[in-house]
């Protein structure tokens, strides 16, 4: 692991960018998961200890700036990083239709586990969110690999 | 002679005459000619332009050049001048609202939004050192926007009206019908725990109702524009447009006392 300032750097800004700039950026009210893209994004070109730790810390990030208690984003992403990990290593996935496929169901399932712990969301507003964060961080996918590989 | 010299007097009277009357009829009968001109005269004021435009290409081409510059900068001017007027529009409203509202109040801006799509907060630049606690309710100057849930020393965080975590006991001002409002995400909000023949119908206007003493009564939460039916099937909820648009906020105000 070359420089792993830089990638606790990297997420440090998108998470800043998110909840900042991104806002303007919303559709229907929903914005993209950057963070969660950018877990996705080191599970396909970092080892697997790395993966867990940058994957806690954009869950850390998470609730930082969020209203969520402490270590409940913490906890989704660091499993998120981990089943990410092995779904690509199991698979070998290579192409980018699937890579973009898989973006979508973990972005949805991510979706999932949060609203089963808020029951105060109907049904409808759930799969609207849902189905229109997991297209958006789906969308935004391939531009922020490019730009990764790019800079790192 | 004198013959001669009263011929040429009278001729003389008479082309004055003349020349008098013909003003009378001319002046309305040059403009209907006028008239018929127009179309000519335009056509060929437009030939003399091109004509112009061809001749004298360079130095318009410079000239316009330096009026596109000129209208780019005094557009950014006008654009600066544009926030300017709305950010004094919006800080006049919150001003008076201080002015004329009984509480004490903190005005706060926003610096940081929620980047989960699935709870709604805002971070805002003021902290325990302005006076600031947890739960205090947060207002602009059209209702709610919310509660403090975290405070720092010069930094809070506070949940909207709209996050599923929202709470605050309300009542409808017309029929002083009680229910507890929610958040439901999106832009809307749901009122629980209200009997089928209770007395609330759409565009009732819904307030805080004060109990618990924990929040200000009277303050809009937001209007009523729809029923559905509780899980349980023993109740239903209405369905709440808050009163402020959450997803436009850039100052709120925290009350303090």
């Amino acid at each position: 692991m070359k420089r792993p300032a830089f990638l606790f750097a990297y997420l440090t800004a998108i998470s800043i960018f998110e909840c900042t700039i991104l806002v303007k950026f919303r559709l229907f009210s929903v914005q993209p998961d950057m963070l969660l893209a950018a877990v996705i994004i080191f599970a396909l070109v970092l080892p697997l200890k790395w993966v867990i730790i940058l994957g806690c810390f954009s869950g850390f990030l998470l609730d930082l700036f969020s209203s969520n208690p402490l270590g409940f984003n913490t906890i989704i992403f660091c499993m998120l990083g981990f089943i990410c990990k092995k779904i690509i290593k199991k698979l070998n996935i290579e192409n980018n239709i699937v890579v973009l496929i898989l973006v979508f169901i973990l972005s949805f399932a991510a979706g999932v586990v949060r609203r089963s712990f808020e029951p105060g969301v109907s049904l409808w507003v759930f799969l609207k969110v849902g189905i229109i964060e997991s297209l958006y961080t789906a969308l935004i996918f391939p531009f922020m690999r490019r730009l990764f590989l790019a800079i790192a | 002679m004198i013959k001669l010299a009263k011929r040429k007097l009278i001729a003389c009277l008479i082309v004055i005459l003349c020349v008098l009357s013909l003003a009378g009829v001319v002046t309305p009968t040059r403009k209907i000619l006028l008239l018929a001109f127009k179309f000519p005269l335009r056509l060929c004021n437009l030939a003399a332009e091109e004509f112009n435009a061809a001749i004298f290409y360079h130095r318009n081409y410079i000239q316009a050049k330096g009026l596109r510059k000129e209208n780019e900068l005094l557009k950014n001017q006008i654009n600066s001048l544009n926030e300017l007027y709305i950010e004094n529009t919006r800080l006049k409203e919150i001003l008076s609202l201080k002015q004329i509202s009984p509480f004490q109040l903190a005005a706060c801006k926003v610096i940081g939004r929620d980047p989960s799509n699935w709870a709604s907060s805002i971070i805002v630049d003021k902290g325990r050192k302005d006076g600031i606690k947890k739960n205090q309710l947060v207002i602009t100057a059209f209702g709610v926007a919310g509660k403090v849930t975290e405070v720092g020393l010069s930094v809070s965080k506070i949940t909207l009206v709209n996050d599923p975590d929202f709470n605050i006991p309300a009542v409808v001002r017309r029929s002083r019908q009680e229910g507890m409002v929610s958040g439901m995400l999106q832009k809307s909000l749901t009122m629980r725990y209200i009997d089928y023949d209770a007395d609330i119908i759409a565009g009732d206007t819904v307030v805080t109702s004060g109990f618990e003493g924990m929040y200000p009564k009277g303050i809009v939460i937001g209007r009523v524009i729809g029923f559905g039916r509780d899980a349980t099937g023993l109740s239903r909820h209405a369905i709440i447009e808050p009163a402020v648009d959450v997803y436009r906020l850039e100052e709120v105000l925290v009350i303090i006392k």
